[in-house]
């Protein structure tokens, strides 16, 4: 499998594990963190669709989402639903920079999605960042 | 072979390109002159990769005279208006890190590149901070456009990341009254 595929297809993953964590972070947020948490979702519904319909149309067959994904930590307090919503934007952050480098087709919608990645993480609370998906 | 571009993944989280960049490693040598008396294919070769590598080297410049122009808007508006300074603390250290790493990838100096304009800073503060974020969404907007030319993915990457980082800029001064 070539470099641009596996990027796409690690790309979906990601997206698959954030659909998973933003229906826990969504469930258990109120106000303004519900807002944020259901426009995200959309946002990466959207790009998890343009995702498998990018692989169908390379021939590859989209994986399907895992039944369920183990949460890097407890969400026992709110706080701790916005730290997971900030990690897994920075996590989508760092696959689409991956798939800017990697599939020149795929490379204006990889670079969109990294953008958005890092303004959302931001609205979780995290603090900004000189390279956002490549690491400090 | 001076060219030749390293595919590899950061897929895995562990190979940073940023740190990679930081560390002095470049990625795409400089367009060197072709080898002696090579075949019509190799100078052909020779040739197209020198101006990809020229064209790649062009945008690095473009994003360089970007946030060096940035960064200084920064440092002008934090001294007209102190109560801003520390808002703009992480703003002027992602200019300076976009542009040590920007410099950082070819040996052909940015010394020559124009010098920064001098803009005025608005007397109101809130008029100032509405100044930044406009021009920093403006070199966002540049930073995607080139991106989409950048012949090397890495360098595709990098200026995705930088337009990623502006973008972060541009969030945080929306956020402010």
């Amino acid at each position: 499998v070539s470099a641009e595929l596996t990027a796409l297809h690690a790309a979906l993953a990601g997206e698959h594990a954030a659909l998973f964590a933003y229906g826990v972070v969504g469930g258990r947020s109120a106000g303004p963190d519900a807002e944020l948490a259901a426009a995200a979702y959309v946002r990466h519904r959207a790009r998890r669709d343009a995702l498998v319909a990018m692989l169908t149309e390379a021939g590859e067959r989209p994986d399907a989402p895992e039944v369920a994904y183990d949460l890097p930590f407890a969400l026992d307090k709110r706080a701790a639903s916005r730290r997971l919503a900030g990690l897994l934007e920075r996590r989508c952050a760092a696959l689409y920079a991956a798939l800017v480098q990697q599939s020149p087709d795929a490379r204006a919608f990889a670079a969109e999605a990294l953008v958005d990645c890092a303004t959302t993480q931001l609205s979780w609370g995290s603090a900004p960042e000189p390279f956002p998906g490549l690491g400090s | 072979v001076a060219t030749r571009i390293s595919r590899r993944t950061v897929l895995a989280g562990g190979a940073s390109l940023a740190a990679t960049t930081v560390g002095g490693c470049s990625w795409v040598g400089t367009a060197d002159p072709p080898a002696r008396q090579p075949s019509p294919t190799v100078r052909r070769a020779v040739v197209e990769r020198n101006a990809a590598v020229r064209a790649d080297v062009a945008l690095r410049d473009a994003a360089v005279v970007a946030e060096r122009r940035l960064l200084e808007r920064c440092e002008a508006t934090a001294r007209r208006h102190p109560s801003t300074a520390q808002l703009l603390r992480p703003v002027r250290q992602g200019h300076r890190a976009h542009v040590r790493v920007l410099e950082g990838l070819w040996r052909a100096p940015t010394s020559q590149l124009p010098a920064a304009d001098h803009g005025r800073v608005p007397a109101d503060r809130r008029s100032a901070l509405a100044d930044l974020r406009r021009a920093e969404q403006r070199v966002v907007d540049a930073r995607l456009a080139d991106c989409l030319d950048a012949r090397a993915g890495q360098l595709a990457a990098l200026l995705a990341s930088i337009a990623a980082s502006d973008a972060q800029h541009v969030s945080l001064l929306a956020a402010q009254p």
